[in-house]
């Protein structure tokens, strides 16, 4: 087969070449011969020589030059064919043999088979390549293997003198290449497999010249398969040598060596791309050596190399020194003129930039020594530069200028004085220039100050280093000197130093008491921003931090911070400097504080002195600000909870307790020692105010347990009285007042405490409005002397409008209403509560169409334990129900906070039932708010959001039904249902407002007496016997189940269970949950309840055990007429309907009890009877009352399609249909087969409207579908 | 999702079996009978194929082994005169085994390309999760573009170009689960069902009836389903096109299409999957309504194509969050609470 297939093979088997014939073997000869058509030239001579023409070749003598090469080409190819032969090292030619014609054919071949490993192979050495090849060159067939494939397998088994025998035979461009594609493969992707001895065989293996690209990626290559560890194996390799790497020169002195195609600067080239850094440098030539290499490439890289940093800064100094003494030469040379001069001085300067400034301090001070005029022109020359050079960006240069101007004048000194001239004027430019620099740095430094756009600017320590001092200071006139003075302290701020400073600042103060007071401030801004415990807006987005982030402030960085801010107040208030922006300061003093503290009277007076002596401004702002934490951050739990206080709320309110008693004792303090100051009693009032709204309306509060009311009643009324006594004072003091500084701030906090505005800003939305209090701010308004009076009120209505009109800042909408309503008691008879009276008429009319009311649901007589529902519905005209659209406070859908217009103070909304969902839960907050101290709430049914509106009597008059109110009354002292408040939202020209509308008072009685059941009628009767437990309990249960519109009554009123208890005794009956209100249905005839109520009857059964007996019960008959019964029984776990309300139970045959079972008891002596009953009763109870739990727990109610399926609060075709469908598929409905094909023709017809091109279903259609369906599925 | 009856009804509301082209009027109905000659039940796939078919969609195909998938799509090619390749999967496939190669002529010296199973009309991709991600991309990449690249040449593939490719629960040993990227280019992921007790035993029964297939020398094994394909096809691709065509004229109302961006929206909302559907799964879930409504004989969408289709076509393109997997929520409850919610 072997023999067969060399017959036909194309190419020479292996250890043949063609033509050439070995001596120890037969020649044989090619059996395919080469085209017969004539060959075509090569189109690139092998190795530089001409390939012979078409033609030539018979005329060629054979041994003419190339076509020897050929043949030498062929006879290569042989030496890799067959590597036996190759081992040997030689090859025997037969010239006779070269003379075949088809040999040129063949090496044509060839070249276009090497030209496509040179065009198309890639030769990735990876793992997958790697054994890929291995695999695909085993099962080559060793006879049909191609001269390029042999030499890629050469490549990939690693055999590299064949590839490099391959290469060198190649034509040069050829054999580049693919040499050069090998390279860039190899280090082009992924780290190849190639160890070092592969390496060496590469790089041996380059065909040509070794270039610098092929040097760079053969140190690439070196460095990434031949690891650091191996740098052992790799000196001896290379101290070994390769054909084209290192070897034993490289023992010889480096002075031999300077050839760039020197094979150890090859190797040194190749380790210095390699990171093998040490080795290099025993190949690489020394620099003297390298510096004599021709090529500039080569030579710039060797050098680059060996040069260390020591060598590079010797050589930068000695032309620092050559240059400084050839431009020194020309300033000190009076023949030069003075361009040259200038020239050389400039030349100095940039020196003097460039170079730091201990390399040019022993040059300036010669210059100063020997030549003061040639030091004059360079100072001249330097300062020309620095003022070109104001504000610029070349940050070094500049700071080098700084330095150098300092030195210079500091050498000048101790040859001339500063303050003559031609000095004097040098040094005055020269602070200039660093007052501006320092400016600039002020500008753009990060601190406390905001920079939109910074700019390089000179380092604070750099300008500290280089202020003017000693005799250059000395020789500044005053002003400068200040001005140096200011712009340091201010350099000191943006710097680290913060704490040097003060002293500066003082200093200042001494001389000009304006800058130390701004300076001071400064100061105080500055402190502030190095402890505020915010993130910085960098760090926060860096890594992703809330906006509010927050380092912990802990207890003892706080009295840190204090015992910080009290001794820099203390230095200030020592030497009188006194900062004028108060608010800085209390601002600071918050600061140091943790979020979750509140401010203490110690710290307070320790930072500003004692509450007696404290400056006004500053005790005012500092209660305000005391005021606005009491009533925001320090009482929220959230906020302790993140400053880690591990605060419990008991404790957090006795902290706020704490706070606002402090506040008030200091208040009192301060009013003691200045009777006359009514700001701060008016101060206490507000504080009083918010303290009684905390007490009674916070969440915290809500879980004391304490008398809130109380609290509330006596902290209103204490803040009255400081009120009243504030409002007395300044009219005391109003007629010493000029008519511009009349105030109205004591009215208007009185007024804003009474309708719940804080003086923290926060809101309290459930305060009710209190007339009389407001009757007495207008008494005391009118009680001002003279013109005040009327002056007074004006000035409240002008307020009061500008209020109305603020549109930056508008009033809550739910304010709105009683701020116009309340501010109108008082300034009634200003012509500028016009527009105000003009807005409530508006809002009195919008009332006036509609009323909130409620009704007993029966009759008003109700008994002391009797359940009983309150309906609460809107009357209202047509017009105002269509405007008003009353279904939207039936819902949750829109979020309170989204109605809400925003708001620039910070609102704290208080609500004691916590974060309402929507405007049904205010609703209800509403109901349940107004209900709750005479009656127990038991459930809230609201009408649906879509609530038809219902006719009434009265004409043009409709009633919206909100909601069924299930309730209890307390005890039998209740006679009135209170007035429930609902918050009703309109627009006008102001925005939304929300208008209270309130409910009137409904009388009802309770009663002792046993009065007749609440209204109820279609009650559903379901009795399910089980008699499954029987054997295991001991007891029958008897499930009834009630629904009916109205509230269902109690279980006597509608069944007789006597037949059945004569049967079976009843252990106990569970009334379960009671009464549940399920929903209001207000499109009936009637607005009635739906309601359900379930019992569990267990019947004692153990006369049915012993002996085991069957009897045919007895199940309790309805006692109501219209009342539908559906008796239902178990059969194993089926349940199944009772044709009658009897039902088989027991085992064992029938018992005499099913033939006369009343006859049987009857018998029985009653006394005895009972007896029996009673013992069985109190023998099973226990046991059947665990049983029964347990078997109630596992029971869930059975699901019912109204819990399934309601009405869809948006309706479209799609929602429509979808439905519908569910509901003709689900098991919980059951529909007649009529029905069913009914519901499909509707679907049918929907689908066809909404979704073919018809014309669509109206929503009110689809809403009535919809409705229709449920009623007959539900 | 509710349980419907996904055989074609007849109701006809619509005009598109009117309204097409002579001799597609009862493509559908054709196709379906040829299938349920050799398979049983399965008429939800059947469906599903001609929903791909009809939007130019991909289908992926769930179930275990021996549901007879290949057999259905075998069956719907020959029925509709389809060229069909089939792809067996294993994890050694390499990508030049889907699409093709170059392969030197040793003869002539010239590369010479040689084209992939993957150049045909109906291309059953079985298995697909057996083979390496490399060889499944080479098919979804041919899948998206439509045309393939071998040797630096880019070839086109013939149109209608379809993949139905099959896979089995990744649960099984030796399958690598597909991306979801690669999973978003399937339009339609159904998964398989067994027969029910009827349709099991009408397939004995039927296997019971085949006889044996005879060959030339005298040879016979017992016939198989695969022997019960009639050759002669009874559509062709132009009533193919023609379906296409009248899909194309379906009638989609804007209160459908504001459900169908709905449900996709919702699944991008919802805190317990990892990421929601993206465009493509709204176009895929509009373009596959049209489909069926037009296999069920109506010129109109209803909300019944985009509940009976939500399951293949969103579950899919979702994934659970970690915490929710853990606490046992599965894609099918996500999406009926969804689906729930949306009407």
């Amino acid at each position: 087969m072997q023999k067969n297939q060399r017959k036909t093979s194309p190419l020479p088997p292996a250890g043949e070449g063609l033509g050439v014939r070995v001596a120890s073997q037969p020649i044989e000869r090619p059996q395919i011969r080469p085209p017969a058509e004539p060959q075509r030239p090569l189109t690139r001579p092998l190795r530089g020589h001409p390939l012979p023409q078409a033609g030539e070749g018979s005329q060629q003598p054979p041994c003419s030059k190339p076509y020897l090469l050929l043949l030498l080409l062929l006879l290569n190819l042989t030496v890799f064919v067959s590597p036996a032969f190759a081992q040997r090292g030689k090859a025997k030619v037969d010239p006779a043999a070269n003379a075949e014609a088809d040999t040129a054919a063949s090496a044509e071949e060839l070249i276009k088979q090497y030209g496509r490993l040179g065009e198309y192979q890639r030769y990735y050495r990876h793992g997958s390549t790697v054994f890929d090849n291995a695999v695909r060159f085993a099962e080559m067939d060793e006879s049909r293997i191609s001269p390029a494939d042999r030499f890629l397998r050469a490549y990939y088994e690693g055999r590299w003198d064949e590839v490099r025998t391959t290469l060198e035979m190649l034509p040069d461009e050829l054999a580049d290449a693919i040499y050069d594609r090998m390279l860039e493969d190899l280090t082009g992707r992924n780290v190849p497999i190639l160890t070092l001895e592969d390496f060496l065989g590469l790089a041996d293996a380059c065909p040509h010249e070794m270039t610098s690209p092929r040097i760079e990626k053969l140190g690439l290559l070196l460095r990434i398969t031949v690891p650091k560890e191996q740098e052992l194996w790799l000196r001896r390799a290379v101290e070994k040598g390769t054909r084209r790497l290192g070897g034993e020169r490289a023992k010889r002195p480096a002075s031999e060596q300077a050839t760039a195609g020197d094979r150890r600067l090859l190797t040194g080239r190749i380790l210095m791309h390699a990171d093998f850094d040490e080795l290099a440098r025993q190949y690489l030539p020394d620099a003297a050596a390298a510096g004599r290499i021709e090529d500039t490439a080569v030579r710039d890289e060797i050098l680059t190399f060996l040069a260390t940093q020591e060598e590079i800064d010797q050589l930068q100094q000695s032309q620092f020194a050559e240059l400084w003494r050839e431009h020194e030469g020309v300033l000190a040379n009076p023949q030069a003129d003075s361009g040259r001069r200038q020239a050389a001085g400039e030349a100095l300067v940039d020196l003097i930039e460039q170079a730091p400034l201990a390399a040019v301090e022993p040059s300036l001070r010669a210059l100063v020594r020997d030549d003061p005029q040639a030091a004059l022109r360079l100072a001249s020359s330097l300062g020309k530069r620095t003022k070109s050079r104001r504000n610029a960006s070349e940050v070094a240069m500049s700071v080098n200028d700084l330095r150098a101007q300092k030195y210079l004048l500091s050498c000048v000194s101790q040859q001339a004085d500063l303050a003559a001239a031609p000095w004097s004027q040098v040094v005055t430019a020269m602070a200039d220039r660093w007052i501006h620099e320092a400016e600039h740095t002020i500008a753009n430094a990060p601190s406390y100050r905001t920079v939109d756009r910074p700019q390089p600017y000179v380092a604070s320590e750099d300008l500290l280093e280089s202020a003017p001092d000693g005799p250059w200071a000395e020789a500044l006139s005053a002003s400068l000197r200040e001005r140096i003075e200011v712009c340091l302290s201010k350099v000191v701020l943006v710097c680290d130093h913060l704490d040097h400073a003060t002293e500066l600042i003082v200093r200042v103060a001494s001389q000009n008491r304006d800058a130390g007071a701004l300076l001071a401030e400064e100061y105080v801004k500055a402190w502030a921003y190095r402890h505020d415990p915010a993130i910085p807006e960098g760090i926060r987005k860096q890594y992703k931090l809330p906006d509010d982030a927050k380092i912990m402030v802990t207890p003892i960085m706080m009295e840190k911070n204090v015992a910080d801010l009290a001794r820099m107040m203390d230095t200030f208030r020592a030497h009188e400097v006194r900062p004028r922006n108060v608010q800085l300061l209390v601002d600071a003093f918050d600061v140091c504080y943790s979020n979750a503290e509140v401010y203490r009277r110690s710290h307070i007076e320790k930072v500003f002195g004692p509450v007696g002596r404290m400056d006004d401004e500053v005790f005012f702002r500092m209660i305000r600000k005391m005021t606005a934490g009491l009533s925001s951050r320090w009482r929220l739990m959230d906020v302790q909870e993140e400053s880690g206080t591990r605060r419990s709320q008991q404790e957090t309110l006795a902290m706020i307790r704490d706070g606002y008693a402090s506040a008030i004792e200091m208040i009192d303090e301060r009013t003691t020692t200045s009777p006359g100051d009514w700001q701060a009693r008016m101060l206490a009032g507000s504080l009083l105010s918010d303290w009684g709204d905390f007490e009674y309306y916070q969440q915290l509060a809500a879980e004391t347990g304490t008398d809130r009311v109380e609290a509330f009643r006596q902290k209103n009324n204490e803040a009255e009285e400081q009120f009243l006594r504030a409002a007395e004072v300044y009219a005391g003091q109003v007629a010493e007042l000029g008519r511009g500084k009349a105030s109205i701030d004591v009215y208007l906090a009185w007024f804003h405490a009474l309708l719940g505005m804080g003086s923290g800003g926060q809101l309290n939305l459930a305060k009710p409005l209190d007339r009389a209090a407001l009757e007495k701010i207008r008494d005391m308004i009118h009680r001002l002397p003279g013109d005040a009076a009327k002056a007074h009120v004006d000035k409240f209505a002008r307020h009061v409008r500008a209020r109305m009109e603020d549109t930056e800042n508008p009033l809550h909408e739910q304010l709105k209403y009683k701020y116009l309503a309340g501010s109108l008691v008082i300034t009634a008879d200003s012509p500028f509560s016009f527009q105000a009276s003009t807005k409530v008429a508006y809002y009195d009319q919008l009332l006036d169409e509609l009323r909130l009311s409620t009704r007993v649901d029966g009759p008003n007589t109700i008994g002391r334990d009797d359940e009983f529902g309150i309906v609460l519905s809107i009357q209202h005209s047509e017009a105002i129900g269509r405007m008003a659209d009353f279904g939207k406070y039936l819902v949750n859908e829109t979020p309170l906070s989204a109605r809400q217009p925003p708001q620039r103070q910070p609102v704290v909304t208080t609500y004691r039932m916590g974060q309402l969902q929507g405007r049904r839960d205010e609703l209800e907050m509403n109901i349940r708010e107004a209900l709750s101290l005479f009656f127990d709430v038991r459930s809230i049914a609201f009408s649906p959001g879509d609530v038809e509106p219902r006719r009434t009597e009265r004409p043009g008059w409709e009633e919206t039904v909100l909601a069924y109110i299930h309730a209890k009354a307390k005890d039998s002292s209740v006679d009135k249902i209170p007035r429930i408040q609902i918050n009703l939202e309109f627009l006008d020209m102001t925005g939304p407002v929300s208008i209270a509308a309130e409910s009137a008072e409904t009388l009802i009685k309770i009663t002792d007496k046993k009065t007749p059941p609440r209204p109820f009628r279609q009650v559903d009767l379901t009795l399910t016997l089980d008699p499954r437990g029987l054997v295991g309990t001991e007891e029958v249960l008897l499930e009834i189940a009630a629904t009916a519109c109205g509230l269902v009554p109690d279980l006597e009123e509608m069944v007789d269970l006597e037949p059945t208890a004569r049967q079976l005794p009843i252990a106990r009956i569970d009334s379960h949950e009671g009464t549940v209100v399920r929903e209001i249905a207000s499109w009936a005839d009637a607005v009635h309840p739906v309601s359900e109520r379930r019992w569990t009857v267990a019947l004692d059964a153990c006369s049915l055990l012993e002996p085991p007996r069957r009897i045919e019960l007895a199940l309790p008959p309805a006692k109501v007429e219209d009342m539908a019964v559906k008796y239902q029984t178990y059969v194993d776990m089926d349940l199944v309907d009772l044709d009658g309300a009897a039902a088989m139970i027991g085992e064992g045959p029938a018992g005499p009890d099913r033939a006369a079972p009343a006859a049987a008891i009857a018998a029985i002596d009653p006394r005895v009877l009972y007896a029996l009953v009673a013992v069985a009763v109190m023998a099973a109870v226990v046991l059947v009352l665990v049983l029964f739990r347990l078997f109630r727990s596992h029971k869930p109610r059975p699901l019912r399609a109204r819990d399934v399926f309601h009405m869809p609060s948006q309706v479209d075709g799609f929602v429509v249909v979808q439905l519908l469908r569910s509901l003709g598929t689900s098991d919980l409905v059951r529909l007649s087969p009529r029905q069913r094909t009914e519901m499909q023709e509707e679907i049918d017809r929907v689908q066809k409207a909404c979704f073919a091109n018809g014309d669509g279903v109206s929503e009110d259609e689809l809403r009535r579908i919809a409705r229709r369906w449920l009623k007959i599925a539900c | 999702m509710q349980p419907t009856d996904s055989s074609p009804t007849a109701v006809t509301n619509g005009s598109s079996r009117d309204d097409l082209p002579t001799g597609t009027s009862n493509f559908c109905d054709e196709v379906r009978r040829r299938v349920a000659e050799v398979v049983v039940g399965q008429d939800v796939v059947v469906e599903r194929i001609l929903i791909a078919l009809f939007t130019g969609g991909h289908l992926m195909l769930q179930g275990v082994p021996g549901l007879a998938k290949t057999l259905l799509v075998n069956a719907v090619a020959k029925a509709i005169d389809l060229q069909f390749a089939r792809i067996q999967f294993t994890i050694d496939m390499l990508p030049s085994d889907v699409v093709g190669s170059e392969i030197l002529d040793q003869k002539t010296g010239e590369f010479r390309v040689h084209k992939g199973p993957v150049f045909t009309n109906l291309l059953l991709a079985d298995e697909i999760n057996r083979a390496a991600p490399k060889a499944q991309s080479a098919l979804l990449e041919a899948m998206q573009e439509r045309r393939v690249t071998i040797g630096g040449r880019t070839f086109k593939l013939p149109l209608p170009f379809l993949v139905i490719a099959t896979q089995n629960p990744i649960e099984q040993s030796g399958t690598f689960e597909l991306p979801e990227a690669q999973l978003d280019r399937f339009m339609l992921y159904h998964r398989l069902d067994y027969p029910t007790t009827e349709e099991e035993d009408e397939i004995l029964r039927r296997q019971l009836t085949m006889g044996l297939h005879r060959d030339e020398a005298g040879g016979a094994v017992p016939k198989t389903a695969f022997d019960m394909i009639a050759d002669e096809p009874c559509a062709t691709i132009p009533d193919l096109v023609g379906a296409m065509e009248a899909v194309q004229r379906v009638h989609t109302s804007d209160v459908f299409l504001k459900h169908a961006v709905e449900l996709v929206r919702r699944t991008r909302e919802s805190k317990l999957l990892d990421f929601g559907c993206s465009p493509r799964a709204c176009l895929a879930l509009v373009g596959a309504s049209r489909a069926r409504a037009f296999i069920h004989g109506r010129d109109y969408v209803v909300p019944e194509d985009l509940f009976e289709l939500a399951e293949d076509v969103v579950l899919h393109r979702v994934r659970l969050t970690y915490e929710a997997a853990a606490e046992g929520h599965t894609g099918r409850e996500l999406l009926e609470s969804i689906l729930s919610d949306l009407a």
